[in-house]
């Protein structure tokens, strides 16, 4: 029988490292989950074409909305403003998030049965899934969308931070990637997971339009919320396709099959 | 100093089954046929060497169907994990240890280096 014995250490542990690493490619599959997340936020950029900027409620040529209670914290509440990102954000959001992470457990199944290498994806999935239930049910006692000045009380502040853009899911999904890479053991996807919630704070909290407009493109009226949708969507879109060609760039190296 | 090589546990001191722990520690499970297929093992070489960890209680396996076709499962059990650490703890300080010789233990740089169990 062949033993450590048989051979010296440094050999032992350097078959240890090549049998880990296969192990690990043909294990990863977060280029799914990123190419499905970054599908599903492109597929929400008509919901942000702000076409009913206009009129103002009472008639005013022009009026400031509140930033608070934004659209995803009441889907199916008649606001008294729809000001363009409706309820149909809200609606599309409680739907795609679970969407996404359904079809990313689903997907590490089918992954699982078809390499015979099966890795942990539950725990970012039901955080993520977590993480939506307390963002909508946190904004059930605000009752929709609001004029300034008006209570928002019952509401935790951390949420109301977040509230105005209709974008708070790209945090759900920020978040669920970065469980992903401790389940996956990948720190280049933390990375990738911490420069992507950092995205998705930027399009929450700015106007992303402003940086477009200082390159020279102009925009045209009611696209002006397109930018804090498309960027992080291509972000993910582009990460997924990554990660896709570098595992199986290692795959493919090792003579594997992804 | 505790010598590197008393820290070698019998059961996981072996290429095949170090081979099978470290595989199984880098996911939930891993069907059978991948540990074959990696390790290049035959079938019954590799279940043999898989009843010993399992005795050991190193791996849990687990039999089943899908689609029909019978699945075995292995997955590595806490105690399979410390044991991985220590002998892989235990390998690195061989290494590190013939590759930084003390003046007393110099290894000439041409010899073929062995684990220090070696007859």
């Amino acid at each position: 029988m062949e033993s450590v014995e048989g051979g010296a250490a440094g050999d032992v542990l350097r078959d240890a490292k090549t049998w880990r690493a296969r192990t690990r490619a043909v294990r990863h599959g977060c280029w799914f989950p990123l190419v499905m997340f970054g599908l599903l936020t492109l597929a929400a950029t008509p919901l942000f074409w702000a076409k009913d900027l206009t009129p103002c409620p009472n008639g005013e040529v022009t009026c400031t909305f509140s930033a608070s209670g934004g659209p995803l914290g009441n889907p199916f509440a008649q606001g008294p403003l729809d000001w363009g990102l409706g309820r149909w954000i809200s609606l599309y959001w409680v739907l795609a998030v679970p969407l996404g992470y359904f079809a990313t457990v689903f997907y590490y199944r089918h992954r699982a049965r078809r390499t015979g290498v099966a890795g942990r994806v539950w725990p970012a999935a039901i955080v993520g899934l977590a993480l939506l239930v307390v963002m909508v049910g946190s904004f059930e006692s605000h009752g929709g969308l609001h004029l300034p000045g008006h209570p928002t009380w019952g509401i935790p502040v951390p949420i109301i931070l977040f509230q105005g853009r209709g974008l708070d899911p790209l945090l759900v999904i920020g978040i669920g990637v970065g469980i992903l890479a401790g389940l996956e053991r990948s720190w280049v996807l933390a990375v990738f997971a911490a420069m992507f919630i950092a995205l998705a704070l930027l399009a929450n909290l700015y106007d992303l339009q402003n940086q477009v407009y200082r390159l020279g493109w102009h925009l045209p009226a009611g696209a002006g919320y397109l930018p804090n949708v498309v960027v992080p969507g291509l972000f993910l879109l582009i990460g997924g396709a990554g990660f896709w060609w570098a595992d199986r760039r290692v795959l493919h190296g090792m003579g594997g099959n992804p | 100093m505790t010598e590197p090589s008393n820290s070698l546990d019998e059961v996981v001191h072996q290429r095949t089954r170090l081979g099978i722990l470290t595989i199984t520690h880098e996911a939930q499970r891993v069907e059978f046929g991948f540990l074959q297929e990696t390790l290049e093992l035959t079938a019954g070489n590799l279940s043999r060497h898989l009843q010993v960890l399992e005795a050991a209680g190193l791996v849990s396996i687990e039999k089943g169907y899908e689609a029909r076709r019978a699945k075995t499962w292995v997955a590595i059990t806490r105690r399979g994990v410390k044991a991985l650490q220590n002998e892989i703890g235990a390998l690195k300080q061989i290494v590190a240890r013939v590759e930084k010789p003390s003046r007393t233990q110099a290894v000439p740089r041409n010899r073929t280096l062995r684990l220090a169990t070696d007859p």
